[in-house]
């Protein structure tokens, strides 16, 4: 019965209702769209990082990643990398995997010397884990048998002032501690969007790369696979780890702790953000309901007189205040989702924010990620809300005298 | 006219439940307008402050520092001349000079790469090194051949008060130079990037990198910060063959300042927009319950005019007293948490500790926001009171009454 | 990689040919490595390094021993006055007089350019025997400056660590010294040439006062040293080759 006449009065005042759910969905929708903008950037940028970097897990030789810096990466070769991928197909069958070559050397034209990560990849395989192909803005990708060319970032080319075609000299230490340099063709230019990589890297053949320095085997082995969720993979690379005596698994979450750690704490500060618009949602449902009261003096008093205990005018009230908010809720999570879904599809063109962090590789357009469960959360703390909200105008109504109100 | 006011007045007066509902909710608005913008603000500036810090509000290089930044050529650099009188200038309040330079440090067995800065007296205060001094003693640090070290690096060395450790870089000419600093503080700023590099005096640094009379950047902190542009024009008028930049258009702080200009706007509109509808809603309210006083007063003889008069005066009235009180509390509030500040990582301080993250947010309190606060508590008010009217105006006095 | 045996077998094949009645290539290597070798040395030396249009001029002393142990000091300009390098077989340390300070270079910094010149920490630290190091080929014979010279190849020989690949030298007929050397990557490219010159004969002994390292990959870049004073077979303190003497005031 209470619930019929709360759901009945809310439909009375079409205005007032209308107003009050516009700014209870005002603020579940700002809510959702900032929150899903964030949580897709940060989900953007761990992609990018998978898919233009670190791929999903990479093996290194035992000791080598945790020093990485300090380290000489050509003395820690993987000669059994065959035997690596075995295990690696045995628990992952799905996933894609290739032997890198990576050591540190320099880029010069004579007049300017810039320290890069120099990588020997394996151009089919990079392109089906890193997209790699995909990347190329000018010139081409590197073919299989290809030697002495180079795939550099844009921005390196622009320092540099080279067009595809042009030469450069990539100076490195081999194996042997021989110097080695080679003047190499840029035979493309890449934009990742990530930074690290288009600024501090560039890629060589992998044949090409073991002739540079000198050694046989490469030092890395990148994988990919589908499922990248740590929840999911968590047990398996474990599992993966225990199977390698001398090599070391270092998954995608590991490589960028730190980077998800901020993005954690950058969380927690949106949401006191979002905390703050719904607060301010709550207070016009509190207001909306106070005026309900005051109107309704003498249909409260009616109801008194009908019988009704103080309980039940409280849980009338409260859920008139319950039911704008999940009818806001639900027009805001069908507006949010909405919004989402073109979002996480198309993406969304906010201007300035494309480079708006340099270390974190965001791209030109923001897509748009909300777990569902997420969702729900939200719209559930907006019912939540506008059930407290309606709280005090409920318990205000019960306080005014029957005997005064029917007088009025 | 006068009676207007008085009948106005009388009524806020005599319905005092219904006065101060109204004003309570207006000030909740309005609390809540100045604190989340404060709160927005807040986290603005002080990811601004921390560029500004590194930059100086205005700062002035060689022409060439930019390009040669990245291989860290100390040769791109400014000699005093070239920077006389910067602080006769209009608008300079000080203008210290830095170098930024890269070396090896040694300490006991272990040799790390490292970031140092040499400054000048002034950027003590700039860095706010009496508050992020966790360890040792500031004045110490004046002396020559002392240093203060970001915490990060120090626990990675594994160093502490009193220890002296080995710097090795190339001065500017390409010669190996080394020298031996000692620790007098060790400090922990907000800023994450500051705890991983070491600071050493501006003197010590010419002499280890042979950049007598010579220094790498100067930050430039003017008296009034909104004049910077024209500064900027001003300086570069004056020191032609320097790279005069303000601070908002060196690099990644270009991008950042008009990304946060716009999430600014989006969040005053957001806040506004909230404010506004609960303003709005709660002026039609009274208004809507009041129709039945209007088709009274009406058919007393009162006229149409001097009714709306009256409404509206009396809902501005009411607007005008929720907004005073909303500025007052939301400025005591957001004062408060701008002094104490909101530590949202408290929960997960034993996990961040080790990643030593500024998890406290400052709300600030701003003169901005209390005028646009003022404008969305009188004008929507006002709103809110006039458009519920005009329509019951229309209606004859018998309408108003029949309908309750 | 087969090209280059192909030409290498060619080149064999010449050499046999026309230089079988003359000293083995082994031969005149020993004999350059003997040449250029003292027992023992000391000098002093001025080291211009040019970048461009600036020079920065730098002066040192040094004292060795074979091939194995040797000690540079510094003395000019102010700034790296007392600046020390002691290298004892393998090992390279470098004394920092402003921090007071002992440092053990090894690892990457031996790629590093020592005192900010075009010489490396590896090629001041080489004290290997030519024919230890690399496997030799003459390539011809040719005048150089009026000079007479042979032409050899320096082939990296297998697992051996060393700073260039390969070298091309231009090996003086009649002093037994080079005038000229190429110094090439593994990949055949030029990465310095080296020039000596101004042979003078002490005690028997042809050692060039003038050499100069040429960076060919940065333009502008190369460093002269021109050496001064030479004494041989003068007898060096033992304690001169100490890390207590690295580090002495």
């Amino acid at each position: 019965m209470i619930v019929k006449m709360a759901f009945r009065n809310i439909f009375r005042h079409k205005i007032r209702t209308t107003l009050t759910m516009l700014a209870v969905f005002f603020g579940i929708f700002i809510t959702l769209f900032g929150v899903s903008i964030n949580n897709g950037m940060t989900r953007y940028a761990i992609t990018q990082f998978i898919k233009t970097d670190i791929g999903v897990f990479k093996i290194y030789k035992k000791g080598f990643y945790k020093e990485r810096e300090d380290l000489d990466p050509l003395k820690y070769i993987i000669k059994d990398d065959q035997n690596i991928k075995e295990k690696v197909k045995a628990i992952f069958p799905d996933a894609d995997i290739e032997t890198r070559l990576a050591f540190n050397g320099s880029l010069t034209n004579g007049d300017v010397e810039l320290p890069i990560k120099i990588f020997g990849i394996d151009p089919e395989n990079e392109n089906k884990i890193f997209l790699r192909k995909d990347s190329v803005i000018s010139g081409d990708y590197l073919n299989k048998g290809d030697s002495e060319t180079v795939l550099i970032g844009e921005k390196n080319a622009e320092l540099l002032k080279l067009k595809v075609g042009d030469y450069i000299t990539l100076m490195t230490r081999d194996a042997n501690k021989s110097m080695n340099a080679y003047d190499v063709m840029v035979k493309g230019i890449i934009k990742t969007g990530n930074n690290m990589v288009d600024e501090n890297q560039v890629f060589i053949n992998y044949s090409f790369a073991k002739d540079f320095v000198s050694t046989d085997f490469g030092n890395e082995i990148v994988a990919s696979i589908s499922e990248t969720s740590q929840e999911r993979i968590g047990e398996r690379i474990q599992a993966l780890q225990k199977n390698l005596k001398d090599a070391e698994v270092v998954p995608w979450y590991k490589e960028i702790e730190d980077f998800l750690k901020t993005m954690e704490l950058d969380e927690k500060s949106g949401q006191i953000m979002m905390a703050i618009i719904l607060l301010m949602a709550g207070v016009g449902i509190t207001n909306t309901l106070i005026m309900a009261v005051y109107e309704r003096k003498q249909e409260i008093g009616i109801l008194y007189a009908m019988g009704f205990d103080r309980s039940r005018i409280i849980s009338l009230f409260t859920l008139e205040g319950g039911f704008i908010g999940i009818l806001a809720a639900l027009v805001a999570g069908i507006a949010g989702g909405i919004m989402i879904m073109y979002g996480a599809k198309y993406g969304l063109n906010i201007p300035a924010g494309q480079e708006s962090m340099k270390s974190i590789p965001v791209g030109s357009r923001i897509y748009t990620y909300l777990e569902p469960m997420k969702m729900f959360y939200y719209l559930l703390s907006g019912v939540i809300v506008a059930c407290i909200a309606s709280l005090y105008p409920a318990w205000f109504a019960t306080r005014l005298n029957p005997v005064e109100i029917m007088r009025d | 006219m006068n009676d207007i006011i008085k009948i106005a007045s009388r009524n806020i007066t005599r319905n005092k439940r219904r006065t101060f509902l109204t004003v309570t909710i207006m000030t909740l608005g309005i609390i809540v307008y100045i604190f989340g913008m404060g709160y927005m603000d807040g986290i603005i500036e002080s990811a601004f402050e921390r560029s500004r810090k590194m930059t100086g509000e205005i700062r002035m290089t060689h022409k060439d520092f930019e390009l040669k930044e990245k291989t860290r050529d100390l040769r791109a650099n400014v000699s005093y001349d070239q920077v006389k009188g910067i602080e006769d200038q209009k608008n300079i309040l000080y203008a210290n000079k830095r170098i930024r330079f890269g070396g090896v440090i040694f300490f006991k067995d272990k040799e790390r790469n490292a970031m140092g800065v040499g400054i000048e007296k002034g950027d003590l205060d700039v860095f706010e090194m009496s508050s992020s001094l966790i360890k040792g003693k500031l004045e110490d640090f004046q002396k020559q051949g002392k240093a203060l070290v970001g915490v990060e690096l120090a626990k990675k060395l594994d160093i502490g008060i009193g220890d002296s450790f080995t710097v090795m870089t190339s001065t500017q000419y390409e010669s190996i130079s080394a020298q031996n600093y000692n620790v007098a503080g060790i400090i922990n700023d907000r800023n994450p990037a500051l705890n991983q590099i070491f600071f050493i005096n501006l003197d010590d640094a010419q002499y280890l990198l042979d950049m007598d009379g010579a220094f790498t950047e100067m930050a430039l902190f003017l008296k009034d910060i909104k004049l910077k542009d024209q500064t900027v024009v001003n300086l570069k008028e004056n020191y032609k063959e320097l790279d005069i930049k303000a601070w908002n258009k060196i690099g990644i702080n270009n991008q950042m300042d008009s990304w946060m200009k716009i999430t600014e706007v989006v969040f005053l509109l957001i806040f506004g927009v909230l404010a506004a509808i609960g303003i709005l809603n709660t002026m039609m309210m009274i208004v809507f319950e009041r129709r039945r006083e209007m088709g009274v007063l009406e058919s007393m003889g009162m006229r149409k005019k001097e009714i709306l008069s009256m409404m509206t005066l009396e809902g501005l009235v009411m607007g005008i007293i929720g907004t005073i009180l909303g500025i007052v509390f939301g400025v005591v509030i957001t004062y408060y948490f701008q002094v104490h500040g909101i530590d949202y990582g408290e929960a997960t301080k034993d996990i961040m500790a080790e990643y030593n993250m500024d998890t406290v947010i400052y709300p600030l309190v701003k003169v901005k926001n209390l005028i646009v606060s003022i404008f969305i508590g009188i004008v929507f008010s006002f709103i809110g009171a006039l458009l519920p009217v005009l329509p019951q105006l229309k209606k004859n006095p018998a309408e108003l009454l029949k309908k309750s | 990689m087969k090209k280059v045996f192909f030409l290498l077998s060619i080149v064999l094949l010449c050499t046999t040919v026309i230089f079988s009645n003359e000293l083995t290539v082994e031969e005149i290597l020993d004999a350059v490595d003997e040449n250029q070798t003292p027992e023992s040395i000391t000098h002093d030396g001025e080291m211009i390094i040019h970048r461009g249009n600036r020079t920065i001029e730098k002066k040192f002393e040094l004292k060795a021993e074979g091939k194995e142990r040797s000690f540079m000091e510094f003395t000019y300009p102010p700034r790296d006055k007392g600046t020390k390098y002691l290298r004892v077989d393998d090992n390279l340390w470098m004394y920092l007089p402003g921090a007071e300070r002992t440092v053990k270079i090894s690892g990457h910094m031996l790629r590093q350019s020592m005192m900010g010149s075009d010489f490396s920490y590896d090629d001041q630290t080489e004290n290997r025997k030519i024919n230890d190091q690399y496997k030799s080929t003459i390539l011809g014979s040719t005048t150089l400056d009026s000079n007479e010279v042979w032409i050899i190849d320096l082939i990296a020989r297998d697992g051996i660590d060393v700073p260039y690949y390969r070298q091309k030298c231009w090996i003086d007929k009649k002093k037994l010294v080079i005038h000229k050397a190429e110094l090439y990557g593994r990949s055949g490219k030029m990465l310095k040439m080296m020039y000596m010159s101004e042979f003078k004969d002490i005690s028997g002994k042809y050692y060039p006062h003038k050499i100069v390292m040429e960076d060919v990959i940065k333009k502008g870049h190369y460093t002269e040293v021109i050496v001064k004073d030479v004494k041989l077979d003068v007898k060096i303190p033992e304690k001169v080759f100490s890390l207590r003497y690295l580090e002495r005031k």
